[in-house]
């Protein structure tokens, strides 16, 4: 340690992340104002190359690493040299929270968590991985999220009977984690400011998976057999193709707003009357789910849609992403996306926060170039200037 | 402390016996469903205590069984799996907030907490005269958590939404479904659990400024907000290049072959990714067919080219297997794979064993099952096991008498008014 960094509000936050989970939270815990570093290998973190990227425009920019790390600043480290394991403890030692799901390749690799620990006991370190740090599962590489979608429960009750179990498209199921885990950052290092005793945070993806899809493992334990696939559609009506493209229409759980439905649908009220049995209650779906693909087949969804929900009937158009930033009404009415510059694709367009605090959620800044900031990450930790110069001569650390 | 009738009371999360991260934080939960259960669920995982509110004229909708014949009758309000997972480790009691003695007695809940979660469309809070300036007048520090399917404000603030149609409208349908096949859904929707957990960062956060400022805040949670945050790469990526995304079924951009194939009986399922060379060769042997092993394949970018066809492959070959024994085998040779678990299997899912995420709770009407834990191990501190959800109006008794010192008599007259009860109004 080379001078001790005075920590000011708001926190210090390293991020080792190689995955959209993990960078998500390090993303969310810059829009709460914390001063997130990325500390990058030589080669660049991993989360560069996640897809989608800019190859129409061949760049092969990371659009998922622009906007997960967007607001942070990096750190760039060759892990391969003998220096740098000093480096990272000098890092370490300046942290708040550090954020992480695989072991950087130093010498301070082994069990790098709890090198952390170690190396700074008031720190809080969030470490997210598939299947947690503990055996029997604990790969030592860390597998797409299929994989462990597979295991922990989740892929099994969605898609359709006959075809294959369906995941969420482009990888929408990484953010619980990355969410979940900003949460017990936060929570901790409150924790912290009163006790000055830091904590180790295991989060397992695969547990968060099944911590939040309560529709299946529990519903199959009361019931003492397994629902079918897709489960989505015993509950809901399900969706339908319509005149310009398709709508979700459900309302199964109150009788009034299953009359409200039909009329909206301009059927017969009657047809919301449940079946007198309910061992017909799969029968009576059946024919209403027909009945309702034949209306809606030639019907304008959006000014159905909006004719539902005026009656307090919850349809849903489904939107794409252009439908999104250019014409659907709820997020574009209050500044919700923001326009930032990014020296290599140009301007790009983002949503600029999941929530509306008091204090705004800030995430206007673009996402760091390699190494943009080592020099001024290092004056932080209380580098001098000749040190730094050293360090980036040597090689233990890249400078843009 | 002690409350009117000089009796010890536990309040404000007194009763945990090693301080959490937070200990000592009172939630009220005026929510139903999924997302704003769920916010005050994780708080509560985190040592907060929570008292879930719900009227018996309008129980939490997630008991479901509504429009049965036997709903009263069998007690169906008490036996749902998804309103006894998600509000585990909360006190719950009734109140009818359209009677003036309800809502005074929900006044004085807030008055004692720290933050209060609700996730209706803003005309409900209205409709019972709660709105945060008022809320703020009883207990300048309350935070207030509102999570409505679109917003408080703008032209869509008072429409409803579920889980689903958020879904739609957010765009997680329009990316979701089969390669050239419609844009589907989920059966555990997820936008609301990932509305909730925005919420409960949200409530994480009001705390940490309300620990500096000592003043609270009302806080907006949109679902469709939170639900298209998500997107934000790819609205990037529209936004610079114009590409709109099409739906992968379970392909992946950079790995080939990355899918779901089809196993030795019915409904069985193996999950396999190929990273590289090494994982193909060693995949191509274990599966033994002649047709994968042709010498171009090994090239991604010609598997990709022929990916229908080695699907096809694949899936003739998997299916002479059982998943289990398949997933040992390809996992043994370093082959990503996973057998497709159904919610069943999971109960005996080793991992979830070994870390003792699977806990058993009994709850009254249902008996003892196995639950999900909080996904995150904490060093040296948990919430400890989790108590069972509450039956409908459970902790009437504990709040009114043991809490606000309210007499007998008095109970038993908001009992005869229908402002509290334990059965819900047919």
């Amino acid at each position: 340690m080379r001078g001790k960094y005075v920590s000011p509000s708001p926190s210090i936050v390293l991020d080792f992340s190689e995955t959209l989970s993990g960078a998500f939270a390090g993303r969310l815990l810059g829009g709460l104002a914390a001063n997130v570093i990325m500390v990058e290998p030589a080669e660049g973190s991993p989360t560069r190359s996640l897809p989608p990227l800019d190859s129409a425009a061949g760049s092969g920019e990371s659009f998922a690493s622009h906007f997960v790390n967007a607001g942070k600043r990096s750190i760039a480290v060759a892990y391969a040299h003998s220096g740098s394991a000093a480096l990272i403890y000098d890092l370490l030692a300046a942290a708040d929270i550090v954020i992480g799901d695989t072991d950087p390749p130093t010498e301070a690799a082994v069990d790098f968590p709890s090198i952390v620990r170690r190396t700074n006991p008031s720190a809080v370190v969030v470490w997210i991985t598939p299947f947690g740090r503990t055996q029997p599962y604990s790969p030592k590489d860390c597998p797409p999220p299929l994989i462990r979608y597979s295991s922990s429960g989740s892929l099994a009750l969605n898609g359709r009977p006959g075809l294959p179990p369906l995941m969420p498209g482009y990888g929408l199921s990484e953010y619980m984690p990355g969410v979940v885990a900003a949460i017990c950052a936060i929570a901790w290092r409150r924790h912290v400011s009163k006790t000055n005793s830091g904590q180790l945070v295991d989060l397992s993806a695969a547990e968060t998976d099944h911590f939040t899809s309560v529709y299946s493992s529990v519903t199959a334990a009361y019931s003492g057999k397994q629902e079918s696939r897709p489960v989505a559609s015993t509950r809901n009506f399900g969706i339908f193709e319509c005149a310009d493209g398709h709508i979700g229409i459900h309302s199964l759980f109150e009788q009034s707003m299953l009359e409200r439905l039909f009329i909206v649908l301009g059927l017969p009220s009657e047809y919301a009357n449940p079946p007198l049995a309910d061992s017909s209650w799969d029968a009576w779906l059946d024919e209403r789910r027909s009945l309702i693909a034949n209306r809606v087949r030639t019907m304008p969804g959006r000014p159905l849609v909006r004719q539902a929900l005026e009656a307090h009937v919850p349809f849903g158009m489904v939107n794409y992403v252009p439908d999104l930033l250019h014409s659907f009404e709820s997020l574009n009415s209050d500044m919700y996306f923001a326009s930032i510059q990014h020296p290599i694709t140009g301007q790009e367009s983002f949503p600029i926060r999941p929530i509306r605090l008091e204090d705004p959620f800030s995430s206007t800044s673009r996402a760091p170039l390699l190494g943009e900031h080592t020099v001024d990450v290092l004056r932080e930790i209380g580098y001098a200037d000749a040190q730094i110069e050293k360090s980036c001569m040597d090689g233990v650390c890249i400078q843009l | 402390m002690t409350n009117e009738l000089g009796e010890s009371v536990v309040f404000r999360g007194e009763d945990r016996s090693a301080p959490g991260p937070l200990t000592g934080i009172t939630v009220v939960e005026l929510a139903a469903g999924w997302a704003g259960p769920l916010a005050s669920h994780i708080l509560a995982s985190l040592g907060a205590l929570v008292v879930k509110v719900e009227a018996i004229q309008r129980p939490d909708w997630f008991r479901t069984g509504g429009g049965r014949s036997n709903f009263l009758r069998d007690l169906l309000y008490e036996q749902s799996a998804v309103f006894n997972t998600v509000n585990r480790r909360k006190l719950g009691i009734t109140l009818n907030l359209k009677d003036p003695e309800g809502l005074e007695l929900f006044f004085e809940l807030v008055r004692h907490s720290d933050v209060l979660v609700e996730n209706f469309s803003p005309h409900v809070m209205r409709s019972f005269g709660l709105s945060y300036e008022t809320l703020a007048r009883v207990n300048p520090g309350i935070i207030l958590v509102s999570a409505p399917a679109f917003g408080l404000h703008g032209p869509w603030a008072e429409f409803p939404g579920f889980g689903s149609s958020v879904e739609e409208l957010c765009g997680f349908s329009g990316i979701t479904g089969y390669v050239d096949g419609p844009p589907e859904n989920f059966a555990s929707n997820l936008t609301d659990p990932l509305v909730g957990a925005f919420a409960a960062l949200a409530a994480l956060q009001a705390i940490v400024d309300r620990d500096a400022t000592g003043k609270g805040q009302h806080v907006e949670v949109s679902h469709v907000e939170a639900g298209a945050f998500v997107l934000g790469p790819l609205i990037a990526e529209y936004s610079v290049t114009g590409n709109v995304p099409r739906r992968l079924g379970n392909r992946h951009p950079k790995f080939v072959p990355h899918g779901t194939f089809a196993c030795e009986g019915t409904d069985q399922w193996i999950s396999i990714a190929v990273k590289g060379e090494r994982d193909w060769l060693a995949l191509c042997s274990v599966l033994d067919s002649q047709f994968l092993r042709s010498p171009g394949f090994v090239d991604p970018a010609c598997r990709r080219e022929n990916e229908d066809r080695i699907e096809t492959a694949i899936g003739r070959e998997t299916v002479r297997w059982g998943k289990v024994a398949l997933e040992d085998k390809l996992r043994s040779e370093g082959v990503w794979a996973a057998a497709v678990l159904s919610p069943a299997e999971l109960w005996s899912q080793p991992q979830f064993i070994a870390r003792g995420h699977l806990e058993a709770v009994d709850r009254a009407h249902v008996g003892t099952h196995l639950y999900p834990a909080f996904p995150a191990h904490f060093d040296g501190w948990s919430a400890g096991p989790s108590s069972a959800a509450p039956t409908l109006g459970e902790h009437n008794e504990l709040v009114l008498r043991g809490w606000f010192g309210l007499a007998a008599e008095r109970i038993s007259e908001l009992r005869a008014h229908g402002v509290i009860g334990n059965e819900p109004v047919a």
